[in-house]
């Protein structure tokens, strides 16, 4: 595997942030390039997993395979309004084409 | 026949196999917001950013709305949605909260990108096979939302 090249970029951070990031690299045995890397790393990881979770509830949804009850659980109303609205909208968009 | 595209839409046109049709049938115009949004994409060598970098060398015809719409968006969205209004056409987006905070306030005509390319389809430029493949291909799927709606339309589509 060929060496993945990297790209410097600088950072402003609060002093007492500073502090802790280096105490806790210190405590993982790691430098702050190594701490910052793995949590942003694991940010959008975690991101993924909810995206992922609410691509497939509304996937379910729009199939007629899951009620809104069940949603709900999964999108706050706000998303649950832009589904519907993208829905309808895809509906109306298809049924101009089909005049 | 003329459409206001924002970014999104954009970028999906210009990874349709079919963008130099819809270029030569169809205009589209930008706004100063776009056109910088698409210059912050072509920074990247990734799938978008060629896509970008290929956009940008076109000569696309470059318009500012002479008042914006009081919106809860981003300032691109808000150039493209008051220029539609001005110039009474469509504005295209793939981004299904900004058209849904549209529609509450404002009697804007606004449709997905995929819109163009059902028009193709509608007057026969392309076949059916060519536009679920390329839906396939152009539509972005940028969130969970944008994910399930391209799918559902791709299913419509295929009972058009």
């Amino acid at each position: 595997m060929g060496m993945e090249t990297t790209t410097q970029f600088s950072l402003r951070f609060e002093p007492d942030l500073i502090r802790q990031i280096d105490e806790e690299a210190e405590k993982e045995y790691k430098n702050r390039t190594e701490l910052i890397k793995e949590a942003v790393v694991h940010f959008i990881k975690e991101k993924e997993e909810k995206e992922k979770l609410k691509l497939v509830a509304a996937e379910l949804w729009l199939k007629g395979e899951i009620s809104e009850t069940n949603l709900k659980k999964v999108l706050n109303g706000e998303e649950i309004k832009d589904l519907k609205f993208g829905q309808s909208w895809i509906e109306e968009t298809l049924h101009e084409i089909r005049r | 026949m003329k459409f206001v595209v924002d970014t999104g839409a954009m970028l999906s046109l210009a990874s349709s196999l079919h963008f130099g049709k819809i270029r030569s049938l169809y205009e589209l115009i930008i706004t100063e917001t776009i056109e910088h949004e698409l210059q912050q994409f072509a920074v990247y060598n990734d799938n978008l950013g060629l896509k970008a970098q290929e956009v940008l060398k076109l000569k696309l015809v470059k318009k500012m709305p002479r008042h914006l719409l009081s919106l809860p968006l981003e300032k691109g969205e808000i150039e493209v949605f008051s220029l539609a209004y001005e110039e009474k056409c469509i504005a295209l987006t793939d981004d299904a909260h900004a058209a849904r905070v549209l529609r509450e306030k404002f009697d804007v005509r606004v449709r997905p990108s995929f819109y163009v390319l059902v028009l193709l389809y509608k007057h026969k430029k392309i076949s059916k096979e060519e536009l679920i493949q390329d839906i396939d291909s152009i539509l972005i799927r940028r969130n969970w939302l944008n994910g399930a709606l391209w799918e559902y339309a791709r299913r419509e589509m295929e009972k058009l």
